[in-house]
């Protein structure tokens, strides 16, 4: 199956290692990826800071990147649920535009929910021994609905133990642009977070979205600095998890 | 008090300050999760909870869509069973209405039972101006009058931010001479209510809901302060939130089936009172004279517009439950009556962008009150509706959106994306040679605008030399077609 992946400005920026991780286990389920160079990002800090107008140009350059694909798949959460739902309000008052953006939204998966849910995967013969912790992200969760891909993905990794996290489907705190914009606020609820995985006994912290786990391994490594805490908690997104041999 | 208080302080200022109160942030923390694990504890053994919100939304929906003839109904009715029913567009028109009713009676002195919409058209103060005696006779209400008349900080346990020590110094400043012990102080409490409300010539309450089809006006307590208020005052006043309404007396079981589990997590409340009309001729007891002001104060706008559906709120307090923003900051921050989810989305509503246009961003998007919500509100969705609003009222000149309109344009060109991204990356390797930490950016440059509000107290990963699509070309992976 050929599949257009949409990895997220973040991860193109940031962390590389989780877009080549997410292709890889991609392709050893038989896919032939693309990655079309003109991806940018799909506007939502923008458009979730109010400012629609200044987001289109990004919006625009999303959907004419996809429009052709049969298949595209998003490997950020919030990134899919902005492609599929707030592009239509984005667009709502231009009408060719806005059937556009609907035909993108109607090809267009989340990476877990992809494998499990269209390749018909579970078990991606992973191997990754750990304790691992799992933050449940606000979009892939409640706005997405992707509640069980995941963690049916992560239940097949050898060797893996899931640890509880408490509250773990409670946000993260980074929102967003609320992340430098409010962030008296973000860091009581990030630090809330960072203590849940402390106290969950996890040498992993996995999710689905990396800018939360950008957000919390900011906060946990700032406190492991601080003394707070000594041990190695490494913070991987899925792909990387299920890429682990 | 009115909607807004402690605006003297900027948002940021309030954060502060609520962060230097441990136990307010404690008794929160504690508060709200007890609340939310109650309530899925019940609802987890009832198959039909979903089934029940469902309708719950739904009724109220349609109690909007026909908003005009349920009030017509309701105002039928309540005046054949002997309500003198008026109207308060705004505040003051609602002082005005309530300081007649007691000139007429010569009254000063009245006890309350707990209404928001009497905080939201600040009544305690027109009342007390006029030299009125108020007592609140909620037991968190009344502990806030005693500090002075403090500002509530959760919609249904108001005086959650305040802790035994600091409430047995107001009792003792107020007479009471017992242990510092809560059974003790609130056997007191109940003595020096009791004696207000044999004395009180009025009784002011809310009203959860009016029941159009009789006339009646319900309200619920905990705590008997309800039955108190409503039955021993010769003269009982309902303050009453325009889109209060319920047709008929079934439809007011669906709401309080949601409504109790939502925002204590138990399946009943203690004690319901419903007033139909003043006391008739034949009946032993309860008010001479019932007078019901039904409040506009902006409803009828907000009716007519996108925030519609907001008007369905029951006032749970379900979403400041569930809200991690409001779990962390409590009440006070808020700087507003309403706070948590509802209040970001009805307080601009009611005192426009201008005094609350900042509320809106004092949240993470998490949509965990869309998913709390009884009603079924899309809370999410409406603060999400506010930012385009506040961002289309500031323009496009404002500073910060000409910023957004400059990144808009680089996150949407490769060619400028590349460029920016291409000069960031080496400046933050710089960086992070300069800080303490390698392959980050620390708190060192917290002193940055914007940046600096990530590394005060979070480590930064640093934009990588070779991006994702970098490598790519380099591995000849993968479509590099246009």
């Amino acid at each position: 199956m050929k599949v257009h992946l949409f990895s997220q400005c973040m991860v193109d920026m940031f962390y590389p290692q989780v877009g080549s991780a997410a292709i890889e286990v991609l392709e050893r389920l038989g896919c032939e990826v693309i990655v079309p160079k003109n991806q940018v990002c799909c506007g939502q800090p923008l458009i979730n800071t109010g400012y629609t107008d200044a987001a289109k140009a990004a919006v625009k350059q999303t959907i004419a990147t996809f429009e052709e694909a049969e298949v595209v798949v998003s490997l950020s959460g919030s990134c899919a649920f902005a492609i599929r739902d707030e592009y239509q309000k984005v667009l709502a008052d231009e009408p060719q535009w806005l059937r556009r953006a609907e035909k993108v939204a109607g090809r267009l998966h989340e990476w877990t929910a992809f494998l499990v849910d269209v390749l018909g995967v579970t078990d991606v013969g992973a191997r990754l021994p750990g304790r691992l912790a799992y933050h449940q992200s606000c979009h892939v969760t409640r706005l997405l609905g992707v509640r069980e891909a995941p963690l049916t993905l992560l239940s097949h990794v050898r060797d893996l133990q899931m640890v509880p996290l408490q509250n773990a489907d409670r946000c993260c705190g980074f929102g967003g642009t609320f992340a430098v914009k409010k962030s008296a606020v973000s860091e009581l609820i990030v630090e809330d977070k960072a203590r849940a995985v402390i106290n969950s006994g996890a040498d992993i912290l996995c999710g689905a979205d990396q800018a939360c786990l950008m957000n919390i391994a900011g906060m946990l490594e700032r406190m492991r600095d601080q003394g707070i805490y000594d041990r190695d908690i490494r913070v991987m997104h899925i792909a990387e998890v299920l890429n682990s041999r | 008090m009115g909607i807004l208080y402690h605006q003297e302080m900027s948002f940021e200022e309030r954060v502060e300050a609520a962060k230097q109160n441990d136990f307010a942030r404690k008794a929160t923390a504690a508060a709200t999760d007890g609340f939310v694990a109650r309530k899925a504890m019940v609802t987890a053994k009832e198959p039909e909870w979903a089934d029940f919100r469902r309708a719950a939304a739904d009724l109220r929906a349609h109690v909007l869509d026909h908003l005009d003839f349920y009030l017509n109904q309701f105002i039928e009715q309540a005046s054949a069973n002997g309500s003198q029913v008026h109207f308060g567009a705004d505040a003051s028109e609602v002082g005005r209405t309530v300081l007649d009713i007691f000139e007429r009676h010569a009254a000063t002195r009245v006890v309350k039972s707990k209404s928001m919409v009497s905080e939201e058209v600040d009544i305690n103060r027109t009342l007390r101006t006029a030299g009125m005696d108020v007592t609140e006779t909620d037991l968190g209400e009344w502990i806030l009058q005693l500090d002075d008349w403090d500002a509530p900080s959760h919609i249904i346990g108001p005086a959650l931010h305040k802790d035994i020590h600091t409430i047995y110094d107001l009792f003792v400043a107020n007479g009471y001479d017992g242990p510092k012990d809560a059974y003790a102080m609130t056997k007191f409490a109940r003595a020096k209510l009791r004696e207000k409300f044999l004395e009180a010539d009025i009784g002011i309450t809310g009203c959860n809901f009016a029941i159009a089809e009789t006339g009646a006006v319900t309200i619920m307590t905990n705590e008997g302060n309800g039955r108190m208020v409503t039955s021993l005052p010769k003269v009982h006043i309902v303050l009453m939130g325009m889109e209060r309404l319920v047709p008929t007396l079934s439809d007011l079981d669906v709401l309080m089936q949601v409504f109790v589990r939502s925002a204590v997590g138990t399946k009943i409340s203690s004690y319901l009172s419903m007033t139909v009309g003043p006391r008739k001729p034949d009946e032993q007891d309860g008010p001479e004279e019932v007078h019901v002001i039904i409040i506009d104060n902006g409803r009828s706008d907000i009716l007519a517009g996108p925030y519609k559906d907001m008007l369905r709120c029951i006032r749970c307090g379900a979403c400041q439950n569930i809200c991690p923003v409001y779990h962390h900051l409590t009440g006070h921050p808020y700087g507003s009556i309403y706070e948590g989810p509802m209040g970001i989305v009805l307080t601009p509503l009611l005192v426009g962008y201008e005094k609350a246009g900042d509320l809106p961003y004092v949240s993470t998007l998490c949509g965990a009150c869309t998913d709390h919500c009884p009603v079924h509100i899309p809370l999410h969705e409406l603060i999400l509706q506010h930012r385009k609003d506040v961002a289309a009222a500031r323009g496009t000149a404002s500073a910060e959106a000409r910023v957004y309109a400059a990144a808009g344009q680089v996150l949407a060109h490769p060619s400028l994306y590349r460029a920016a991204t291409g000069v960031g990356a080496p400046v933050m390797q710089a960086m992070s040679l300069l800080g303490h930490r390698r392959g980050r950016l620390d708190a060192r440059w917290q002193a940055l605008p914007v940046l600096g509000n990530w590394v005060r107290r979070r480590n930064l990963p640093l934009l990588q030399g070779k991006k994702l699509r970098d490598v790519m070309r380099d591995n000849k992976r993968g479509d590099q077609r246009g």
